[in-house]
């Protein structure tokens, strides 16, 4: 079976000094997979790296199988799904801001109103679609910009920190949602967490990582 | 101090008797400062979003050049487009120079570089996960910019309410291309120094008042719209 990702080579640098080095990485389909280790270890990059929104500065990244290079990042990154550390939500309604990666890829209409509603629901938050992002909890915004992540069905799910701001129902079904896609859907996902339960019960595979190196 | 609150009086006389010579000039200005500010904006937003959004050999010498024609005088920018336009210019044969035209090309070239500035300074002072936001979702450059200059949008108002406001209230620019020729090419503000050295301190003030009025309503509306969508 192709994995998910290969990681070849991998140098990501700010400036003259590198933060990521990945001699080589292979995360196979299907699995939830846990990056762990200390504040400013390279987690972040990596994620970014491997949601095709940070190009390293060395190395390749293949995508099933598929090599990613500078000039066709787009059709790599609609197949990730991104859920950041602390997400952005736009100045509208919730609903909107769930609408706005299928508005992207051209569906509108009530098709594509009908499965950000079935998003929302799944997230814990039916009948707030018509609130305004900006009168959300910080909770409550992560679990939006995971309904607008969830909408667009990648086949892969990045998770920054996703039981940050989070209170223990929300991580609870968090986790539940996590276990669906990949048992379910056969997602693969890629978790950043400090959340050792979390990480208990339901991560196949953990990734240490110290700074800047995967640890082995 | 009897002199200024007849003045006062007479003016608001003037205004709510709807005179014809206030209504006229009122609709000169309005005319040439909403043609010029919509063009500057229509040319101007794109470019400072362009700008803001891509790093380029000679930005930095660009944005100079930007922030330096912010400053430039308004008879500075009349002298330039009156040496375009008269008859032995460049542009002479459009026949251009001492009409409303004239001034709206004129008071463009002030209003334009405000606008980009302005809309560049708006785009780029934008929370850094908006634009990460939008790359992730898996917007392509077209889509991205449109979404940033949605999440823009109230700065962007802003940038072309002052910019209206800059080219309503000029006179060097209005006086060296319009000539104040009454009932064709008069403003507000050529007509307000005109009275006033004439003598007609009432006219002037009338005058004055409207245009405070016209800059109040145009601020109200932006403030009202931010309001409603905070």
């Amino acid at each position: 079976m192709t994995a998910a990702y290969v990681v070849e080579d991998l140098v990501f640098s700010y400036g003259k000094h590198p933060v990521l080095t990945v001699e080589k990485l292979e995360i196979p389909p299907g699995k939830i997979i846990a990056l762990v280790g200390p504040n400013g270890s390279g987690k972040t990059t990596l994620l970014h790296v491997l949601a095709f929104l940070l190009i390293p500065h060395q190395g390749r990244v293949f995508f099933f199988g598929d090599g990613s290079t500078k000039k066709n990042l787009l059709p790599f990154r609609r197949r990730v799904g991104l859920l950041l550390q602390n997400p952005y939500l736009f100045r509208t309604s919730v609903l909107v801001n769930v609408l706005s990666g299928l508005k992207i890829r051209g569906m509108r209409g009530d098709g594509a109103r009908r499965l950000a509603l079935a998003a929302l629901d799944r997230v814990g938050l039916s009948g707030f679609e018509h609130r305004s992002a900006g009168s959300l909890s910080g909770g409550e915004s992560q679990r939006v910009a995971l309904a607008r992540a969830l909408v667009l069905e990648p086949d892969v799910f990045l998770l920054d920190e996703p039981s940050n701001h989070m209170d223990r129902e929300s991580i609870l079904r968090t986790e539940e949602i996590v276990r669906e896609l990949n048992s379910e859907q056969g997602k693969t996902i890629i978790l950043t967490t400090h959340n050792l339960a979390m990480i208990e019960k339901i991560v196949d595979r953990v990734l240490h990582l110290s700074e800047g190196k995967l640890c082995t | 101090m009897n002199f200024l609150l007849e003045a006062f009086y007479s003016a608001f006389r003037l205004i709510i008797g709807f005179d014809p010579d206030v209504g006229q000039v009122l609709w000169t200005s309005l005319e040439v400062s909403a043609l010029a500010t919509l063009f500057a904006s229509l040319i101007g937003v794109p470019l400072g979003l362009l700008i803001a959004l891509n790093r380029f050999r000679g930005r930095q010498v660009l944005l100079l050049l930007l922030n330096t024609s912010m400053a430039l005088p308004t008879v500075v920018v009349g002298l330039f487009f009156y040496a375009l336009l008269s008859r032995r210019g460049p542009l002479g044969d459009l026949g251009l120079l001492f009409t409303p035209q004239g001034i709206t090309l004129g008071l463009f070239a002030l209003s334009l570089p405000l606008v980009v500035n302005l809309s560049l300074a708006a785009i780029q002072g934008m929370d850094a996960r908006l634009f990460l936001t939008c790359k992730l979702l898996g917007a392509n450059p077209v889509q991205q910019a449109w979404m940033i200059l949605k999440e823009a949008r109230f700065a962007v108002m802003a940038a072309i309410v002052m910019a209206f406001g800059r080219v309503i209230s000029e006179v060097g620019i209005a006086m060296m291309l319009g000539g104040n020729i009454k009932g064709f090419t008069r403003t507000m503000t050529t007509a307000i120094a005109l009275e006033t050295s004439k003598g007609d301190f009432e006219f002037g003030l009338a005058l004055g008042m409207v245009l405070l009025t016209v800059a109040f309503a145009v601020n109200a509306l932006l403030f009202l719209l931010q309001k409603e969508n905070r």
